[in-house]
């Protein structure tokens, strides 16, 4: 049984072909990588995949649930229940502490508990860094918040768009290493997409586009 | 003279003539108000807190206890803030004290109050001063910033004394009633109150993130009381428009108008209240008693007030401004190309490209300024790349220390890393570099350049 369904898509700015017939299927638990060069569709796809943006032409079935034909506000309560993002950019309000910022993502859900938020951090490993605003973590401790926040609601489905792109190779592959662990403890089902061939490596399966067209899409061998 | 005995130094001298100044002003207060007597209370709490720090810095202390202390000065400005705008409020004639009032007589309360207030004011950026004074012999190697730091600190001593007993009387209580007193110490803490040296001279940052996220919660709680996100009628139209009161900017607007309402409402109810002259005297000298009570009562006792305003008026933007001015952003140098191809020197008079900062250069190339930046990685290699990203508007990098910082998203990318394909990071070109110049190829440049149009609206890559 296929966790998200991609049936056809295709999207389209003004004049330029972003996606162009996209069929994919991914199934429940599963971590798959998008890879391709700059301007390949990768970053468009995983958008359509989060609710950020609608495609022009197809279907999306994320869960049994076709969220190409939600409304808006259907949309938002989808991605709320459902999906955590991680981007590179960490998007941490610099005025509250990591804790506080974790909390948000619960705010936003449904009811923030601290506790929680708390327990969160430690699990990636934060929890000597609690009440530590952005400003004073590191980059690679900023990204654990945003895993931290990402997951906090149990999401089914974890969006990551280039999630180690300004990290150094140490703090990449921690990163990843606690994305792995999390991963095989809780079972969600990953999207990421990145350039970084030793960040390929960490799925298992990768799927290379170009030109708004799946290439190949391929399992890691172990 | 090394950088941490300088900055020991200016520790010293800072926490010194605060104390100074403080005494200053309390003594004048106080005789002026009667209570003489308070002094010797306020010498005694200066006194105490004088010789604690000097135990604070042989002392070894735990990060959670910086933490504490830290938070205490902040929490302190707001405390003495507080009893300013309380007794302003009180000075216009509202009796806020009530039955509480019975004891500002009481001798036996007051003295021993007074110098617990003193400690209370001057303990934690005492505290907090000491320690990072002992952190900067700790990282000298040497006993010299502590020396230098405690010595500078000692003038205090016969100066504090000075000003509490034989000071020349600087009539400052013509100026100053209690309130404005108050408010003075507030802002004294405020501009003076950081106690992290060079890197933190004043408060104004850790004030403006707390009353940033004092908004932030307030807002917060009122939409859990609304039950937001799931209210039937906020939809996510309605989320737009609430995603404004999120933003730092009017996190920033609001935590001045916390500020600074206050002291406007006080000046507005002084300004407003009538002037109180006996009508039972000729009409000539109660046009002088009226004057003089123009002067002393609405004018001077309000001075105090609007300097306070002017200064956070001025300090809120200033500072964080002063963040922003942190960035090492360069003015691109022109540069033109010339058969197909632009060569930039590795070395100039003015200019090495392996110096360890970044190296802006603008190319005009089919009608377009196209800004270039190089820099050293920490691997010794050159990254040579455009200036702007796939993903963001094309405001470009500057440097921050060890990383380039994206002037759009702010995200920080440290130096190793500089160049890496997608997301947020300057589009790597694939230059070649000799041992003389950084060769660039012009069709290159021109067919990268179109990746950087996505943020703008256009086509491009991060898609």
């Amino acid at each position: 049984m296929s966790f998200i369904v991609l049936q056809n898509i295709t999207k389209t700015y003004d004049t330029a072909q972003a996606l162009n017939g996209i069929d994919c299927r991914i199934g429940s638990g599963e971590w798959v990588n998008i890879m391709g060069p700059s301007g390949s569709g990768k970053s468009t796809l995983l958008n359509i995949l989060g609710g950020l943006d609608r495609p022009t032409s197809g279907s999306v079935t994320i869960n049994d649930t076709a969220i190409t034909g939600l409304s808006e506000d259907q949309l938002a309560r989808f991605r709320r229940e459902t999906i955590g993002f991680v981007f590179q950019q960490s998007h941490l309000i610099p005025y509250l502490d990591a804790a506080e910022n974790v909390m948000l993502a619960q705010y936003f859900h449904s009811i923030p508990d601290r506790s929680e938020a708390e327990e969160a951090l430690r699990r990636v490993g934060l929890g000597h860094r609690l009440r530590h605003r952005p400003s004073q973590l590191s980059g690679g401790e900023q990204q654990r918040v945003c895993i931290a926040r990402a997951l906090i609601n149990s999401p089914a489905l974890l969006l990551a768009d280039e999630p180690t792109g300004n990290l150094d190779r140490t703090n990449t592959r921690n990163i990843l290493e606690l994305l792995r662990d999390l991963h095989a403890q809780e079972r969600f089902t990953v999207v990421l997409v990145t350039h970084d061939p030793f960040v390929s490596q960490w799925a298992h399966r990768i799927i290379a586009m170009e030109d708004g067209r799946i290439v190949t899409d391929e399992p890691v061998r172990s | 003279m090394s950088r941490f005995v300088l900055e020991a130094l200016f520790i010293g001298a800072k926490e010194g003539l605060k104390l100074f100044a403080c005494a200053m002003l309390a003594r004048s207060v106080l005789r002026a108000a009667g209570r003489g007597y308070l002094v010797r209370a306020v010498a005694v709490g200066l006194l105490a807190v004088f010789l604690a720090s000097f135990l604070v810095m042989r002392m070894t202390v735990t990060s959670g206890t910086r933490e504490i202390v830290v938070q205490m000065v902040g929490y302190v400005f707001g405390l003495f803030y507080l009893f300013s705008v309380g007794a302003l409020y009180q000075a216009t004639g509202t009796d806020l004290l009530g039955p509480l009032a019975k004891l500002k007589d009481r001798a036996w309360l007051l003295q021993p109050l007074t110098a617990l207030i003193t400690v209370l004011y001057f303990a934690p950026d005492m505290a907090g001063s000491s320690l990072y004074v002992s952190d900067l012999g700790t990282m000298a190697g040497s006993p010299l910033p502590v020396l230098a730091g405690a010595g500078v600190g000692f003038l205090a001593v016969p100066g504090g004394a000075y000003a509490l007993t034989r000071g020349r009387d600087l009539d400052l209580a013509r100026i100053f009633g209690f309130p404005q007193m108050l408010l003075a110490l507030a802002l004294i803490k405020l501009i003076a109150g950081g106690v992290h040296g060079f890197a933190e001279l004043s408060l104004i940052p850790a004030v403006q993130a707390g009353l940033m996220k004092f908004v932030h919660d307030v807002v917060h709680q009122l939409f859990v009381l609304l039950l937001v996100p799931d209210h039937p009628v906020l939809t996510t139209t309605a989320w737009n428009f609430i995603g404004f009161v999120f933003r730092e900017d009017a996190g920033l607007w609001g935590s001045l108008v916390i500020l600074v309402l206050p002291a406007l409402l006080f000046i507005h109810q002084h300004f407003t209240n009538p002037v109180k002259v006996p009508h039972t005297i000729t009409t000539a000298s109660r046009k002088r008693i009226f004057l003089k009570a123009m002067r002393d009562e609405r004018v001077l006792r309000s001075l105090p007030v609007l300097s306070f305003l002017v200064c956070i008026l001025f300090l809120w933007f200033a500072e964080r401004g002063g963040s922003a001015a942190k960035l090492f952003n360069p003015d691109p140098v022109p540069i033109t190309a010339e058969q197909g191809r632009a060569l930039i020197p590795l070395q100039t008079p003015t200019e090495d490209l392996r110096d360890g900062k970044i190296h802006k250069f603008a190319l005009v190339l089919e009608g377009k300024t196209i800004r270039l930046l190089i820099m050293k990685r920490p691997d010794g290699a050159l990254a040579v790349c455009l200036d702007a990203c796939e993903i963001c508007a094309p405001d470009g990098y500057a440097q921050d220390r060890e990383h380039v910082v994206c002037l759009y998203c702010r995200t920080p990318i440290p130096f190793d890393v500089v160049g890496r394909p997608g997301g947020c990071n300057p589009i790597p070109l694939d230059a070649l570099v000799t041992d003389k110049a950084v060769v660039l190829d012009n069709a290159e440049i021109v067919e990268k350049e179109k990746r950087i149009q996505s943020a703008t609206g256009g086509e491009g890559g991060g898609r």
